[in-house]
């Protein structure tokens, strides 16, 4: 176990290598000069002398490889520039948004859980049933439902028209409830559909049959086997629901205001605030590499059979 | 079987949990406090009113306060400052004698001179005290010496970024009704009374605001009643406000931010074509869109005004046929002018922001009525793009053409040279009057110079001036006092704004 | 079972071609010019010259949901046609003949797949700009990946496959067995990969639509018309409702069909799908 470990973090270097080289190059390529850029940020209308200044002191006149470089080092070291809009280092900006947004990210998976396990087993059980097809359509209807559109009927339902929830989430625990809701609403689609699918393979195993000539109650077999042996396959959803929380949070935080992630790389994208924007496709694709790997190494810890080759 | 109820009992009471919410309703405290909402990017990322457009909102929220003001008859009176007079280069400044900043301390001349002083340097939105010599004399009296005399100077000294201030690393006072409490960058920001407050009683306890990027959200937040105020509705917030005068009351003041497009002379030599399209586009028509946020204008700057009295051809698609015609073009099959198999094709070049987005559709489908085939072509930042690059053959925009209630702001901009002299307007006339305007004094005469210029620009077919939007104030009722008959934008919270529950 | 099976695969394809057809023959079937504005028709209800009413610049909101499909079906089509024959092609070489060009194409292949789909869609779309063909490129960027591994997994291990073995030894050139045995092993794979594609990048679009970074003006596109009109939710909701409609259910129906080809070809996808 802890070789494949080792081997699953020698693995990542090149990944990262990869990550780094393409966040770089994107950026590298979009900001254009990314002096003049940095003082159209800051207010100032620039003229060449001030733009030459600034690049000599950003080190835009090194060649491409070594700001790369220097990038990287940077980067290692925790160090992501600083915000061309007010001055303040990036790695601080994301790391306060990051917390912002796992609180509304984790809500929103055990809510998708706890709605898509009592659904994705039930409409298992009763495949082909009327409840069967009535959860499927759900699942695809919830699948097919552009998120910002869910946000905003959810708004107008629950705010204007029932006056329940605020529309600003604001730090309460009441202007939560709704972002938590319609980030978690297309993962549920998901998590039932593959849950499901889990469990009628988990069904169509020998045990099951056994279990059910030997009279063993449903509830029983249910719990002991069905559910213990769909662990993996859940905990493999969950790990990839990942990315589509951290992209459904750009859409809902800005649309609900909540000062997480999503929120700061939609303000920097309309402020052209690159540094920032570079730093956030780095930390979600380092994130996003690292609960991969967790849950590979959670699988292979979880799954006797497979063995270290 | 047992598991099932488990797992629906798990379910209801998890969906239990999520409404329960919402039981607790929102509790409003004794305080007086309004919650304003604001649309514009990076509203609060300083204190430090010379810092980007920060002073903008120091003052909208009635926290910061400058020298001179505008009036709701779009004239310069004194606010801090007593009185100015001008000798050639140096203006003489008397501050009141009765201002207090929020924590007791005077107002001196010296603490505005260095408040001045550090806003002249610092300020990118207002370069117009760059290069000037700024004194105290006296405990009340300072001195503004410029290079050049200065006509406006009352005018430019209403400029938010010239808001007096004392700044001490990121901490500020100001003069306002009220002071800062907390300060959440980019975010949020809270103000309470100001108790040493100069200028009368305040009648508010504290005052919100909250940055809110996206506009449909303001809206909604406004009709959920988390917040009170704000300026600048959408087309549809404006049917469902005015369709509830109940619950909304909704006022607008014509205001000065138009929206005018300038056309590539390089690119369109002809200047019957120019003329053509300035034709084509129907101002009245762009209103109608824009139902009740805009008026038409003919010139720069309002008809009412001083400066408002230019002519121009009015829309005649007929017309603009004609001239395209006669430059001996003819209609194609596709309904478009074209000599010799080129048709005339247009690039509109344009950026979504203020319903620039809806306005260019428009624009593209009455030039299509007059023949002319139009594409669009949007930029996220049209200052680093078109305006820069001249890539366009009509390049739309938006600009406050009437900041400091005077014409030369504008002028100087889209006449004097720089970032939005775009598409190639060149004339020595109107450049010459523009340095006479920069000096000139009497101010009926500066009317007179500024109505000269715009009509260069017309005659010359350069420009489209199309419409002026309204400052457009929401409230919810019982909103009172928000500065709503006031043209200027950035006047909001007041000392008397006042709300009741 | 196997005829339920047929049932439900014929059912979707019908409703897919259906859809398909229907936006085909949009430009004869629409009752106005879709991008006519009109100041003073703006926001009205529907009747029967605008079946679906006007929007906020008075153009037939029937006439651009149908000028729509085009924009929407089509370009995600397209996208996903040229994904999946770009990246099994990528993939498939990789796998047949390795050596160090496979080791390259696949560590850049693991750095795309390590940021999520969107995420680094809507970096290389706000690098590249507004503008249909930028987003369908940024989509297109991210979405190749999957195509490629999965081919490459299924040829290295169909390499050691007797009968692919016996076509070798028997002297058939590298295109003869890649195009005669290999393929039309792993098509089903990518075929059901595929299918399951065409609505995620249909909501991939309109996702990029709402971040202002999918079609331009004037031209429709029901994500772009869903997000420009979602302010009027309140004041003419069949400017919204419409296109998010016939935006679901297409979506919809391209999921269907996807697991129905699926259930019918008896293909598992490990982890591509889940993503």
């Amino acid at each position: 176990m802890l070789k494949y470990i080792q081997k699953r973090l020698l693995r990542l270097i090149p990944i990262l290598l990869v990550i780094t080289f393409v966040t770089f190059s994107l950026m590298y390529l979009a900001s254009g000069d990314p002096a003049q850029k940095k003082l159209v940020a800051q207010g100032i209308v620039p003229d060449d002398a001030a733009l030459e200044a600034e690049r000599e002191e950003m080190g835009l006149n090194d060649p491409f490889i070594i700001r790369y470089g220097k990038w990287l080092v940077g980067f290692l070291t925790g160090d992501l520039g600083e915000s061309y809009s007010n001055g303040q280092p990036v790695s601080g900006l994301l790391w306060t948004a990051m917390g912002k947004t796992a609180a509304v990210a984790v809500c929103a998976l055990a809510l998708s859980l706890v709605i898509s396990l009592p659904l994705g087993i039930w409409s298992a059980v009763r495949q082909n049933t009327f409840i069967d097809y009535l959860v499927r359509f759900l699942t695809f209807f919830a699948n097919a439902v552009p998120s910002f559109l869910a946000a905003l009927l959810l708004i107008y339902l629950f705010c204007i028209k029932l006056k329940w929830f605020p529309v600003l989430a604001k730090d309460s625990f009441r202007g939560l409830v709704l972002p938590v809701i319609a980030l978690s609403l297309p993962i549920t689609g998901k998590f039932v559909k593959q849950i499901r699918a889990e469990i009628l393979e988990q069904l169509g195993e020998g045990y099951v049959t056994g279990a059910q000539a030997r009279g063993v109650r449903q509830s029983t077999y249910m719990i002991r086997d069905v559910l213990h042996n769909s662990m993996l396959a859940i905990i493999t959803v969950i790990g990839f629901s990942v990315g589509s929380l951290f992209v459904g949070s750009v859409v809902i935080e800005s649309i609900f205001q909540w000062p997480g992630v999503g929120k700061l790389v939609m303000d920097s994208i309309t402020a052209r605030d690159y540094p920032v924007i570079q730093g956030f496709v780095i930390y979600i694709a380092v994130i996003y590499v690292m609960i991969n790997l967790l849950t590979d190494i959670a699988y292979r810890y979880l799954d006797p059979r497979i063995t270290d080759s | 079987m047992k598991f099932k109820k488990a797992l629906s009992l798990l379910l209801v009471l998890c969906l239990l949990c999520t409404v329960s919410g919402c039981s607790h309703s929102s509790a409003s405290s004794d305080s007086k406090t309004i919650r304003i909402g604001d649309l514009f990017a990076n509203t609060y990322t300083s204190l430090d009113p010379a810092q980007d457009s920060c002073g903008w909102w120091t003052v909208t929220l009635g926290i910061s306060e400058t020298l001179f003001r505008i009036d709701d008859n779009y004239t310069v009176v004194p606010w801090l400052a007593e009185s100015a007079a001008s000798d050639g280069n140096t203006w003489t400044i008397k501050l009141r004698n009765n201002v207090v900043f929020s924590d007791g301390t005077p107002l001196t001349a010296e603490i505005a001179a260095e408040s001045l002083s550090h806003a002249a340097v610092t300020s990118s939105s207002n370069t117009s005290l760059a290069d000037a010599e700024i004194k105290a004399v006296d405990d009340s009296t300072l001195t503004i010496t410029t290079a050049e005399p200065l006509a406006t100077m009352t005018n430019e000294l209403t400029s938010p970024a010239y808001a007096i201030a004392i700044l001490d690393g990121d901490s500020a006072l100001f003069t306002g009704p009220f002071a800062v409490t907390d300060f959440d960058p980019g975010v949020s920001i809270k103000a309470s009374r100001n108790d040493h407050y100069w200028n009368g009683k305040v009648t508010l306890d504290g005052v919100e605001g909250t940055y809110v990027a996206d506009a449909d959200t303001l809206s909604l937040a406004f009709q959920n009643g988390e917040i009170d105020a704000f300026i600048g509705p959408t087309t549809n917030d404006l049917e469902i406000f005015e369709g509830d005068p109940d619950t909304y009351q909704v006022v607008s003041t014509p205001a000065s931010r138009l929206y005018y497009y300038y056309l590539n002379l390089d690119r369109l030599p002809e200047k019957d074509l120019r003329a053509a399209i300035n034709m084509s586009i129907d101002s009245d028509a762009i209103c109608t869109l824009l139902s009740g946020l805009a008026s038409p204008t003919a010139g720069a700057y309002g008809p009412d005004t001083a400066y408002g009295g230019v002519t121009r051809n009015s829309y005649d698609p007929d017309a603009a046929k004609k001239l395209i015609e006669g430059l001996g073009y003819t209609l194609d099959s596709n309904g478009y002018y074209a000599k010799d198999g080129q048709e005339i094709e247009l690039d509109i070049a344009y950026y979504a922001a203020r319903s620039i987005d809806k306005i260019v559709v428009l624009m593209q489908e009455q030039l299509k009525a007059a023949g002319i085939k139009a594409s669009l072509t949007v930029s996220e930042d049209p200052d680093g793009t078109y305006l820069t690059t001249h890539d366009f053959d009509i390049g739309v925009y938006c600009m406050i053409a009437n900041p400091s209630a005077d014409p030369y702001y504008f002028l100087n901009r889209v006449v004097g040279g720089g970032l939005y002299t775009s598409g190639g307007f060149e004339d020595a006339k109107a450049t010459e009057l523009l340095s006479e305007l920069y000096t000139e004094t009497d101010t009926s005469q500066r009317a007179e110079l500024a109505v000269e210029i715009q009509q260069i620009i017309i005659d010359d077919e350069a420009m489209g001036f199309m419409a002026l939007l309204n400052k457009t104030t929401c409230m919810r009722s019982g909103v009172k006092n928000c500065s709503e008959t006031n043209p200027v934008s950035y006047y909001f919270i007041n000392a008397d704004t006042d709300i009741n529950s | 079972m196997k005829n339920k099976k047929n049932l439900w695969l014929r059912i979707f394809l019908f409703l897919a071609a259906a859809i398909i057809i229907l936006s085909l023959f949009s430009d004869v079937l629409m009752p106005n010019d879709p991008n006519a504005t009109n100041a003073m028709r703006i926001k009205e209800a529907p009747s029967a010259e605008y079946p679906f009413g006007t929007d906020d610049l008075g153009r037939c909101v029937l006439s651009r949901v149908l000028s729509g499909s085009k924009t929407s079906i089509f370009c995600a089509l397209i996208l996903v046609a040229a994904t999946a024959v770009f990246g099994s092609a990528a993939g498939m070489l990789c796998g047949y003949y390795g050596g160090a060009a496979d080791s390259i194409v696949m560590r850049i292949i693991d750095g795309i797949m390590a940021f999520p789909q969107m995420v680094l869609a809507i970096a290389v779309a706000g690098m590249l700009g507004g503008g249909m063909l930028n987003a369908m490129l940024a989509l297109g960027f991210a979405s190749w990946t999957p195509y490629a591994r999965l081919a490459r997994s299924r040829v290295i291990a169909l390499k050691r496959e007797e009968f692919v073995l016996a076509a070798r030894i028997s002297g058939c050139g590298d295109g003869a067995v890649i195009g005669g045995y290999i393929f039309p092993n792993i098509f089903p794979s990518l075929l059901t990969y595929a299918a399951t594609q065409v609505g995620t990048i249909m909501l991939g679009f309109a996702g990029l639509s709402f971040l202002n970074l999918g079609v331009q003006q004037p031209q429709a596109e029901w994500g772009s018309m869903i997000s420009s009109a979602r302010g009027m939710l309140a004041t003419a909701p069949w400017a919204v409702l419409y296109p998010a409609l016939a935006l679901i259910v297409s979506v919809m129906i391209f999921n269907y069909l996807g697991d129905a080809i699926r259930d019918r070809l008896d293909v598992h996808l490990e982890s591509e799908e889940r993503r």
